[in-house]
């Protein structure tokens, strides 16, 4: 981080010399003189080696001028072919059979084929433009200069979802460029409504940030509170969505991810759709999604591509796949050690012959097959592709099956740890799976202390948590509690496009019909 | 600050806390069934072998070792399985099987059965657990000086489930247990699903929870317990014994026991064999599907009178040595009817005089006296058993033949 | 963003769980020792008192819209009687919860677990409370709107199953030559529905929407329905005599049941599970009125203080559910505090109500 940090910045540290504050660049004009212009501006800027200045002569004629970027944000071939080129010869006509002398104004106004240009006074929204990769053009005389947009777009191009795969949905992902995620999201929606309001976040890095809403669907307290904690966000530089999210959401120390984040632009859409807000960050293939609620986490992508029926019957596997993944170890443990008499007869005589060697209580047996398996989950992220095939075939056959024949563990214990995991990955947001294999460790310590009676307090507690956490004032359980039955459509189930006339309740909308949907009932 | 000391308050008590009940599942003794015997036992029965050999003896000095009271009554035998062996059944290594039992069986004398229970604790390394008792078989001996005061610890314990299945044994309660069946490895639940098959034999009595009987007990209502036989591989259970009150008063067999549960309104399910009406050697045998009762009090006279009607429903399942073809038709089924009625009448009047003798009223007719004629109960109730004695009781049997199967 | 505000569905499922809580377990056993074989309908005239004298407080709290019960005691019986007449309600709240945690460690002692101290398993059960309640009634009606739907199948569940070994006979006679005790029955069958006082702690919070007295009759009435249908089907499966002789009828209920699936074999862990649920929502119900109740007597308005005084229910509920040692003393007790409740329901709360009436006209008029 430092390092990236360091590199964003340039040198900025090389040299005695004292950077200058920006902060009190905000009074400082641009003079008349060009050349004292591009002076301070390198100063400025610590007089790194990537900042390019060139001078040179408008039209040939004695009127001095100058252009400033950075080497490796401009791109040079639109400065040479688009500024320098009109500039410097084809302007020649224009000044010979022009009236008057070479204005700005008219340097402006007919030297220059480029889309966006604009008239800078201040320094320090100039040095600001020159960061982003514009040009600056100084001509002698003027206290004025002209920023031209010259700003280079390389970076990934637009590629599948890796993180959230979808089976029939759009494969698109959001890349690290800003403009290219906007482009994405504007392509959906041609809804003159959609609001892109940008924001700048990080004393340093400056980085720029989109929050993305449809005007009369969204709620304008949030966005207006989404805004305020974004404007007021202290860090010197940000890097990715979620590093925004934790900073903005209402209780930083909930394990549960209070927010959401995608890289699918269709989810996106959908959830603008909702009235939520969305918000893009320069730099990160994540968007921000705000609120959120325990229910929307458990929504995929892919629930509403396929018919309602099947759609809901994987959704409520979900759910179950959320339970067994906290809890299947705390039950485990509190069955066998304190109330084997819940389980089938004959199925606790088979656990206990099962058990009859092993030399730990199921806790110690439970909790040591837990962190092996934390441990193979952070190996399997961290590790080389090469070497991929060493740890399932370690994971796999060493720890599970040689540890039951070592009668270290029983197979049943293999069995529900196989399970847990599985279960755990079954989770669409891998925030909220994080939060799952965080929370089965106090389980089990509750198992262990009180039985299943320990079980269902944590559990009641975890309720009462979850309940009373929020995400941008909505209540993180909401629509489950309270009920919202008119939302229930689109909560453990999903019924059919044409029962979901109304947007989900809990955001206040103006607009609360979704229009396509519910013409066909009208 | 206060959350944090509520996270405070909340760690403390996780950390003060130990882990009081916890005992791992494999050092339970999973208690499957209980035999309850009268001590001495009774001597008319000869003891199991002359070969009582010295270890025997040496066991049975264990048994009442140490006794708080003196002397004796019940001797009671917990069955444990053994792990073991039930992994090398699961583990499917061939020869593992034949040898040594499945499972342990503890015997303990003494006069209460907590006492007896915690007396076990000195021969056993696991910890006894009865969530998991299939079943109590009790010898006759003790059932009848009666069963209310050995039910007690089992119904009183909450460990205890109410679903267990008692059975009572006309010979030692011990050597049902000791059986060692085929398909299942353990005597306990292959006779606790026994009561399974009253849907196929109307000889077996099907409500023979522990949580009924005691119900029965409270309420002051006579019932019925199936009577279990052993012999090395295999338990019989058919007839019943009848009790009055919490004592067994006698047995009834498997035919009567099938009358009674059709006046009862109980029949689940069975066949009735009768010879063929007009064919004397032929046997034709009636699948009942549905057997209702219908129990009318007459209060007018001395002692009451109760007209019961059944309706049967059944089809015509079998038919042997039938020599005439072809006679299916609807005179004939009459006929048969008829004779199938004249056999159910027969037997109930036949199970409802043996019913009167013991004076137990497992038929339910005081349920039926007291919602019909409360005034009347109220009069009569302290001397019900006398007064059930001498009731009169009256059957009227309707049978209908519903089918007849695939062939004409 | 919108304010918290309970929804009316809310306010339903706080007054159906609040009245049912531990009780769930014995209401038979209470009912049946005192009203023989005819208890259910002592039970069904008092859940029908219940709602009546509910009706008064409801009556009351929408008179008072942004106020709960003893705010507006003070409010209509001035500054000091209605601190007075606080402290009785306060009593009674306090040691309703108390105690009600005591029987439900004492049951959990005996089904669940045997050697763990009973102190343990109260800390763990109030320190959870008094968290849910820390977090303040939208948390608590968020939790509880959880419970509920779980609590109701679970419960109907109960009863439909343990159809299969009723017999009929056994609440026949209906009425016989037991109309006195019935009728006497019936004010025991009211203090089972005690929970119904909510709605005065609780509507305040529901500004704005408006709560229908439809809403509040729902809730009053389920947990009647299930109280009464459970009594009737464990008199039918235990016969009264049985009944009487247990001292949890309901997990006896959910123990006798006999199911073909061997997995759900073991039904009564299930409702005990559920009913620990159950248990913990009315308590934590409880605890919150508690708590307002001290708010109201010591007049606290610093919402620091509030949440002092929520804390401090921590050793306060300890200590009430670990005075009595004796464990069955707890239920006679805790039987007994039932007076105190029969003269707060039938005297005070009336009365208040009629008094808040005559104020709230003549300050009409005027």
């Amino acid at each position: 981080m430092a390092d990236f940090l360091s590199r964003l910045f340039g040198k900025k540290n090389k040299g005695k010399e004292h950077v200058p504050d920006l902060e009190h660049l905000s009074n400082l004009t641009l003079s008349k003189d060009a050349i004292y212009n591009i002076k301070l501006i390198k100063l400025l800027m610590n007089n790194s080696f990537d900042i390019k200045s060139r001078d040179f002569q408008v039209c040939g004629l004695a009127l001095p001028a100058c252009v400033v970027y950075i080497e490796n944000l401009a791109e040079e071939s639109i400065i040479r072919d688009h500024i320098l080129k009109p500039l410097m010869f084809e302007s020649l006509p224009v000044a010979n059979t022009g009236k008057g002398s070479l204005s700005l104004q008219k340097i402006k106004d007919t030297m220059f084929a480029g889309g966006s240009i604009k008239e800078v006074r201040f320094l320090d929204e100039t040095v600001q433009s020159i960061m982003s990769g514009d040009t600056l053009l100084c001509i002698q005389g003027y206290d004025t200069g002209l920023m031209i947009n010259t700003r280079e777009h390389e970076g990934r191009s637009i590629g599948e979802s890796n993180i959230e795969p979808s089976v029939k949905g759009p494969q698109e992902a959001f890349v690290e460029t800003l403009k290219k995620n906007l482009g994405l999201i504007r392509k959906r929606i041609r809804d003159p409504n959609l609001c892109l309001e940008l924001c700048k976040v990080g004393e340093r890095s400056k980085t720029d940030i989109v929050i993305v809403s449809i005007k009369g669907i969204s709620d304008e307290d949030i966005k207006k509170e989404v805004i305020k904690r974004i404007t007021s966000v202290e860090i010197d530089g940000i890097i990715e969505a979620e590093q925004l999210g934790q900073l903005i959401s209402d209780n930083p120390n909930s394990i549960f991810p209070l927010f959401q984040t995608t890289e699918r632009p269709d989810k996106l859409f959908s959830t603008l759709m909702e009235g939520r807000i969305g918000v893009f960050l320069d730099g990160s293939p994540m968007v921000l999604i705000v609120p959120v609620t325990l229910p929307i986490l458990m929504q995929s992508a892919d629930d509403y591509f396929e018919n309602w029926i099947v759609a809901s019957v994987i959704r409520i596997t979900r759910y179950i796949a959320l339970f067994i993944s906290i809890l299947s170890p705390s039950l485990y443990i509190s069955v066998t050690s304190f109330n084997p008499g819940m389980l089938p007869t004959h199925l606790a005589l088979s656990i206990a012959s099962t058990r009859s060697g092993v030399p730990f209580p199921a806790i110690i047996e439970a909790m040591l097959m837990e962190v092996i398996l934390e441990i193979l989950q952070e190996a399997g992220i961290r590790l080389p592709r090469v070497v991929g095939q060493t740890v399932s075939i370690v994971g796999g056959l060493v720890i599970g099956q040689a540890a039951v024949q070592a009668g270290i563990v029983s197979p049943i214990m293999v069995i529900i740890i196989a399970v847990t995991a599985i279960c755990s990955y079954a989770l669409p947001s891998y925030s909220l799976g994080l939060a799952t294999r965080i929370l089965r460790f106090p389980f089990m310590i509750a198992a262990v202390t009180f039985g299943s009676y320990g079980v269902s307090m944590g559990l009641l507690f975890l309720l009462a948590y979850l309940s009373s956490l929020k995400s941008f004032g909505v209540r993180y359980l909401s629509s489950l509690s309270p009920y919202r039955v008119s939302d229930w459509k689109d909560t453990v189930i999903r019924t059919g496009w044409r029962t979901m006339i109304k947007r989900p309740e809990l955001i206040q909308h103006d607009d609360s019909v979704r229009e396509t949907a519910g013409k066909g009932r009208k | 600050m206060k959350k944090l000391m509520l996270a405070l308050l909340c760690a403390t008590a996780f950390l003060l806390t130990g882990c009081w009940d916890r005992t791992d599942i494999e050092s339970r003794g999973f208690v499957l069934g209980i035999a309850i015997d009268s001590y001495p036992p009774a001597p008319n029965k000869p003891e199991k072998g002359g070969s009582a050999s010295a270890s025997s003896e040496e066991k049975e000095k264990f048994e009442k070792m140490e006794l708080y009271i003196e002397p004796p009554t019940y001797a009671i035998t917990v069955q444990l399985p053994v792990m073991k062996k039930a992994e090398l059944t699961t583990a499917a290594t061939g020869s593992g099987g034949g040898e040594g039992s499945k499972t342990w069986d503890i015997t303990q004398i003494g006069n209460s059965f907590m006492n007896m229970n915690r007396e076990m604790a000195t021969r056993t390394n696991l910890s006894l657990y009865y969530e998991h008792l299939q079943v109590i078989v009790i010898s006759e001996s003790v059932a009848r000086e009666g069963i209310e005061n050995t039910m007690d610890f089992f119904v009183r314990d909450p460990e205890m489930r109410r679903r267990v299945k008692v059975f009572i044994s006309p010979t030692e309660a011990k050597s049902i247990l000791a059986v060692q069946p085929r398909v299942e490895d353990y005597s306990s639940i292959y006779l606790a699903k026994l009561p399974i098959n009253a849907l196929k034999n109307s000889k077996i009595v099907h409500e023979t929870d522990l949580g009924k009987i005691i119900d029965s007990i409270h309420g002051g209502y006579d019932f019925l317990l199936p009577r279990a036989e052993a012999v090395k591989d295999e338990i019989k259970t058919s007839g019943a014994a009848v009790f009055n009150g919490h004592i067994m008063t006698g047995w009834i067999s498997g035919i009567e026991l099938e009358a009674v549960k059709m006046m009862g309104n109980r029949y689940v399910g069975g066949v009735l064999p009768i010879r063929s009406p007009g064919d004397r050697e032929g046997i034709i045998t009636m699948e009942v599907t549905k057997s209702k009762s219908k129990i009318t009090p007459d209060i007018s006279g001395d002692f009451p009178a109760f007209r019961i009607e059944i309706k049967v429903e059944g089809n015509y399942a079998e038919g042997v040595f039938i020599h005439t073809h072809g006679e299916l038709d609807s005179r004939f089924l009459k006929n048969l009817e008829d004779d199938f009625s004249r056999q159910i009448e027969k037997s109930c009047l036949q199970a409802a005089e043996k019913l009167q003798e013991y004076r137990a009223d497992v038929i339910g007719l005081e349920r039926i006296l007291e919602s019909k004629h409360p005034g009347y109960w109220d009069k009569i109730s302290s001397d019900w058993d006398d007064v059930f004695s001498k009731a009169k009781i009256e059957v009227e049997v309707k049978v209908e033949l519903k089918l007849t199967g695939i062939v004409k | 963003m919108k304010a918290d505000t309970l929804r009316p569905s809310q306010v339903m499922s706080i007054v159906a769980i609040a009245a049912m809580g531990v009780d769930l377990l014995m209401v038979q056993n209470t009912m049946v020792s005192y009203a023989g074989r005819d208890a259910w309908i002592s039970l069904l005239l008092g859940g029908f008192l219940g709602i009546f004298f509910g009706g008064f407080m409801y009556y009351l709290a929408n008179l008072y819209p942004d106020k709960d019960l003893p705010q507006i005691f003070v409010e209509v019986a001035g500054k000091y009687i209605g601190r007075l007449l606080i402290i009785p309600l306060l009593i009674y709240v306090l040691f309703h919860t108390g105690l009600s945690i005591r029987i439900f460690a004492q049951t959990l002692l005996m089904f669940l677990l045997d050697r763990t101290p009973i102190f343990a398993i109260v800390i763990l059960m109030v320190i959870v409370v008094v968290y849910t309640v820390y977090k303040g009634i939208y948390t608590l009606s968020g939790v509880i709107d959880i419970i509920f739907p779980f609590a109701i199948v679970t419960v109907t569940m109960l009863i439909l199953l343990s159809f299969q070994q009723a017999e009929f006979d056994f609440i026949k006679p209906v009425l016989y030559n037991n109309y006195p005790k019935v009728l006497r029955g019936s004010f025991l069958g009211l203090v089972q529905f005690t929970g119904f006082g909510h709605i005065t702690y609780v509507l305040c919070y529901a500004h704005g929407s408006k709560i229908s007295w439809k809403w509040y009759v729902t809730g009053a009435g389920i947990p009647i329905v299930l109280y009464v249908a459970l009594t009737i089907v464990t008199i039918m499966a235990f016969n009264p005599m049985g009944v009487i002789s247990l001292t949890f009828p309901t997990l006896t209920l959910s123990k006798s049941i006999e199911f073909p699936v061997t997995f759900l074999e073991r039904l009564e862990s299930f409702v005990a599970m559920l009913w620990i649920s159950i248990a913990f929502g009315s308590i934590s119900l409880f605890t919150f009125s508690s708590v307002r109740n001290f708010v109201a007597l010591f007049n606290i308005r610093n919402e620091k203080f509030v949440k002092l005084a929520t804390v401090i229910h921590i050793p306060l509920l300890t200590i009430v559910a670990l005075a009595v040692k004796s464990g069955l003393k707890v239920i006679e007790y805790y039987l007994k505090l039932n007076y105190v409740l029969a003269a707060l329901t039938i005297v005070i709360f009336p009365a208040i109500t009629i008094i808040a009436a005559f104020k709230k006209r003549r300050e009409g008029k005027a």
